[in-house]
């Protein structure tokens, strides 16, 4: 039993070992971006790159907050993101689980064609994916911005490979005690695929936040415009502030990390949820 | 999906649809939302970008039938044929990412490792780091006069090159920065993929006496293979659509590496979007697809040997 | 998607059911009351600067409202595309001569003469290169907000460790050259000039200064197979050659403007346009300078200008006609002057731009002007734009004779100018 015990020990101090040198490779570009947003103009710009600022710039994140109007922003950006996720998050799961566990004529069809889709460069669908919007009437609103992206056929592939993975017992047991598919999805299935549930919450969430050329292209008033946009607006045609630039993109990337943080708890009771049941 | 609501005329046609046909009536129902929202929005703008193809337009609209002259200069044009090969060598180089992520990701997802939302959040980091930074930070690691990588290879007594114009290193070094990028989301989804694994399983194994090499081969890669077939796909059709990470890379100032790393979409979006060409974009665009197609089917008709679905 | 304002047949259907919300978006300003105009541009660091003007356009037109919309260089041009396409273009736009005659070619814009200014637009207060490079079969569309010719910056402690005078108006190739040598310390990781494949501020200033071209008058045919084109491309790689220039990888692995900023480049030509970021580096603050270009045959710089572009599809044509002289006119000239990021394009307003950094010889980015030539461009410039940066990087780095290279090159410009010459 102790030699069991070394054995569990050593194992752990080597996953540490490996986890820790992976995570400084992971890490370091974050840093550095931390690191640029302290520098002037100057020190950002040089070669060999000097590895701290002489005097750290805090007066970048004042910049960034005269320069854009972050609030309205992050407020289109959040209801925005939000949006898409929950829709995401439904729809995918309803489709996912269609898809993985019911048979229907042409099932195996129209899932492949979802999969075309995405095969198509996303840049090639912006104009007639504008007029579309533009013919509800929805331009420079932001529920224009939100609506192509609440369906997704990553998402629903994603589930679709967490429900597939899940004995089939569960649904039969279900099903002879006379819950319909629905009923089965929401008190049976959905509780065991909450992981998947929470990556492709962490993905969209992200994606949404990040989408830069559609909001764009739909938005034209400057108290409806996303975060993303507004950021890629401090790079310059010739001349970049980059000091600015990392100081504004550290700032709007607090909220996806308080996202991840809450959702990846999500991830951890999922555990529990998986192991009761399977 | 009125079928059940309706107590008289319910039955009659339950029994005329039979479990089956209820079944399927129920599974259209449940996609419907999403095959609408997609229908609108992804597969209508497909085909009509897919007619645009066979015409020419101009750059504020306006077609003239061409019939399939887009796709025959397609053949025609030469860096097509290179940018397909940089992209599938691309694809290649960046599935290496996907064994190192299922590693660590079961390294994030071991039972009695102690700090692991703390090492989970480190790992979430490239995902949310701007690309610019990592742009920058990349083309300073991988400069050939002061970049770290090649301080450390002088170190142990190699003169490295300069990885970004260097026609022959050029797709390397990006490649290598688009496994890092990747690493994280894959990350995600693998962790999501084994915590789905009931724990019992593990016990079990572990009480037969197996050694965690063991247990991740005979029982961990089995669960979670349906995710990593999921990861799999989705790592080669972006792969084969890369673009915005060559682009960062590649474009601050000429670079003699560019024919030898502009890839299929990087050209589909020169041609269409600089050069106002968007039908003949649009026909790059489809060669693409179909060449997308072709690797997915295959990987779907592969994955009856090694995805388990329960 | 092809065919412009064509309603589709989902999003008919869509539109049906979302009636109430169809809202007329942007303002156009019914009947008498207030008007809005949109006003689009991309420039953060000039959109203070824009603002003011704006405001005061507004103080002198009352009932009026200027809506600025600010977006990002990379998807600029992507954006007003699908506007125009989709009949939803700003009223007026910033637009660079670059892609001025892709608008002006498909006839997206209006000119600017209107029955108020009929007799002039005042088109003689502007460098000549950029009225002309605004205007579109004897019409004049736009006029230059801004402009901006390039330099050669030099760093005067570099000069005198090796013991080299500076660089002044007297200065031809050959002076450039052996400056460049001497200034070359191998040891200390200094080089004397960037020979680099920047077109705008290195390789078409050669161009033109040997009287070689780029793109003939016409626009009909390219100039890489003229002799005199390619003997100032030779000259440039010559300098790699000798090794008083970093070579191409070097460049791109640390840019020429960083290069210079560290201290490892003694020279460097540089548009007017850098004179900001310049600013901000203490050791180009205490020792750097500027001053003319070397002269060639001839003397030449390019010069690139915005232009202020009136939309085809405003609902106030004379009112945005009006909006866009006063944001090229005298007082947005001054207000820009004052805030020191570029040139303004209003002759004689440019003297709180030259009192930004004392320290410099910045009247030499003026002095240029009258032998300035408009960067060169066609309807499709990004076509062969394309052809340059395939063909002409593998000549820089060695990997293919300069000969062939720009033989090559000239063969698929031409190629795309044919094509150009087709479709427009």
């Amino acid at each position: 039993m102790s030699s069991r015990a070394m054995t569990t020990r050593r194992a752990s101090i080597g996953s540490h070992a490996v986890l820790a040198v992976g995570a400084l490779v992971m890490v370091v570009p974050f840093i550095w971006q931390i690191i640029t947003s302290l520098k002037t103009i100057g020190e950002s710009t040089q070669v060999p790159p000097g590895l701290w600022p002489a005097h750290p710039q805090w007066s970048n994140f004042d910049q960034v907050f005269t320069d854009l109007p972050f609030g309205s922003m992050f407020l289109n950006t959040a209801l925005v993101a939000v949006g898409r996720t929950v829709a995401q998050l439904l729809f995918c799961s309803l489709a996912g689980y269609a898809f993985a566990r019911l048979r229907f004529p042409g099932r195996n069809i129209i899932f492949a064609v979802f999969l075309a889709l995405l095969m198509v460069p996303s840049y090639l669908l912006i104009i007639p994916q504008y007029q579309v919007i533009q013919s509800i009437g929805w331009l420079n609103t932001v529920q224009g911005i939100m609506l192509p992206g609440m369906f997704s056929a990553f998402g629903t592939f994603l589930l679709r490979q967490f429900f597939a993975g899940l004995p089939p017992s569960l649904d039969e047991a279900a099903r002879i005690d006379g819950a319909n598919p629905l009923r089965i999805w929401w008190s049976v299935m959905l509780p065991l695929v909450r992981p998947g549930l929470a990556a492709l919450a962490v993905l969209t969430f992200l994606w949404s936040w990040n989408d830069l050329l559609w909001p764009l292209v739909v938005i034209t008033s400057p108290d409806k415009m996303t975060l993303s946009p507004g950021l890629a607006s401090l790079q310059s045609q010739f001349t970049t502030n980059y000091p600015v630039l990392m100081a504004g993109a550290l700032v709007a990337t607090v909220p996806v990390i308080a996202v991840f943080i809450v959702l990846q708890r999500q991830f951890i009771e999922g555990v529990a949820a998986a192991g009761n049941k399977g | 999906m009125s079928t059940e609501t309706n107590p008289t005329g319910g039955t009659k046609r339950r029994r005329r649809l039979g479990i089956r046909g209820r079944e399927a009536l129920w599974g259209y129902g449940l996609i419907a939302p999403t095959a609408l929202g997609l229908g609108v929005f992804y597969v209508w703008p497909v085909i009509q970008t897919l007619y645009v193809s066979f015409n020419s337009w101009g750059p504020f609209g306006g077609l003239k039938w061409l019939g399939l002259d887009n796709y025959r200069e397609l053949f025609k044009d030469e860096a097509v044929g290179r940018s397909l090969l940089n992209s599938a060598l691309y694809t290649l180089m960046v599935l290496i990412g996907i064994p190192v992520a299922l590693v660590l990701a079961n390294l994030l997802n071991r039972r009695l490792l102690r700090g692991k939302s703390f090492y989970r959040v480190l790992y979430f980091l490239p995902v949310v780091t701007m690309p610019t930074a990592v742009a920058m930070i990349w083309r300073w690691l991988l400069n050939g006069d002061f970049g770290l990588v090649n301080y450390l290879l002088g170190k142990v007594g190699i003169h490295g090159a300069n990885w970004l114009s260097d026609p022959n290193t050029a797709l390397i070094a990006i490649a290598a920065v688009g496994i890092w990028a990747s690493l994280g989301y894959n990350i995600i989804l693998f962790v999501a993929g084994l915590q789905s694994v009931p724990d019992q399983l593990y016990e079990a194994a572990e009480l037969d006496g197996a050694g965690p090499v063991t247990v991740f081969f005979k029982v961990t890669l089995p669960l979670v293979s349906p995710t990593v077939f999921f990861v799999a796909v989705i790592t080669v059709i972006n792969a084969l659509q890369v673009f915005d990470l060559i682009y960062l890379m590649m474009s601050t100032s000429a670079n003699p590496a560019l024919p030898a790393t502009r890839s299929i979409v990087y050209l589909f979006y020169q041609r269409a979007f600089m050069e106002n060409d968007r039908s003949y974009g649009a026909a790059i665009a489809f060669l693409l697809m179909i060449i997308i197609v072709i690797c997915t089917a295959v990987q779907f008709r592969l994955q009856k040997r090694w995805v388990h679905y329960e | 998607m092809p065919i412009p304002r064509r309603r589709t047949v989902l999003g008919a259907a869509a539109a049906a059911l979302a009636a109430p919300a169809l809202a007329a978006c942007g303002g156009e300003g019914a009947g008498g009351g207030s008007k809005t105009l949109r006003y689009t541009l991309w420039d953060q660091n000039q959109y203070p600067a824009m603002i003011k003007a704006a405001k005061e356009f507004e103080s002198q037109n009352p009932g009026v409202h200027i809506s600025l919309e600010l977006v990002p260089y990379g998807q600029y041009w992507t954006k007003l595309q699908t506007a125009a396409i989709g009949g939803t273009a700003p009223d007026v736009a910033w637009m660079s001569t670059l892609t001025f005659q892709l608008f002006a070619a498909y006839d997206q814009l209006l000119p600017l003469s209107t029955a108020a200014n009929a007799a002039s637009i005042g088109a003689a207060n502007y460098p000549p290169a950029l009225v002309e490079a605004y205007a579109w079969k004897g019409q004049q569309y736009g006029l230059p907000k801004d402009y901006d010719t390039i330099g050669l910056w030099y760093n005067k402690q570099l000069f005198d460790k090796a013991g080299v005078r500076y660089p002044d108006a007297t200065w031809t190739w050959s002076d450039l050259r052996d400056a460049a040598r001497k200034l070359t310390d191998k040891k200390a990781g200094v080089h004397g000039f960037a020979a680099e494949m920047s077109n705008q501020s290195c390789y078409y200033d050669f161009i033109y200064q040997n009287d070689g071209f780029v793109i003939s008058p016409d626009r009909k045919r390219s100039g890489y197979d003229n002799p005199r084109t390619v003997e100032a491309i030779t000259f440039l790689i010559d300098m790699i050659k000798d090794g008083s220039s970093p070579s191409m990888a070097e460049i791109v692995d640390s840019g020429s403007a960083s290069l210079f900023q560290s201290g490892k480049l003694a020279m460097t030509y540089q548009g007017s346009w850098m004179t900001p970021q310049f600013a901000a580096v203490p050791l180009l603050k205490k020792y750097g300078d500027v001053t003319v270009m070397a002269k060639g045959r001839k003397r030449a710089t390019i010069t690139n200008g915005l232009g202020n572009c009136v939309f085809r599809t405003t609902r106030n044509p004379e009112l945005a006609k009006k909006f866009a002289l006063f944001m090229s006119g005298k007082r947005t000239g001054e207000i820009q002057a004052e805030a020191g990021v570029v040139i303004p394009g209003y002759r004689g307003t440019e003297k709180a731009w030259l009192a930004t950094n004392k320290q410099w010889q910045l009247q030499s980015f003026i002095d240029e002007v009258p032998y300035a030539v408009p960067f060169p461009h066609s309807i499709n410039s990004t076509a062969w734009q394309d052809d340059e940066q395939t063909y002409l990087p593998q000549a820089w780095a060695g990997y293919d004779d300069i000969g062939d290279a720009t033989r090559k090159l000239a063969d698929a410009m031409n190629l795309d100018l044919r094509r150009e010459a087709r479709t427009a």
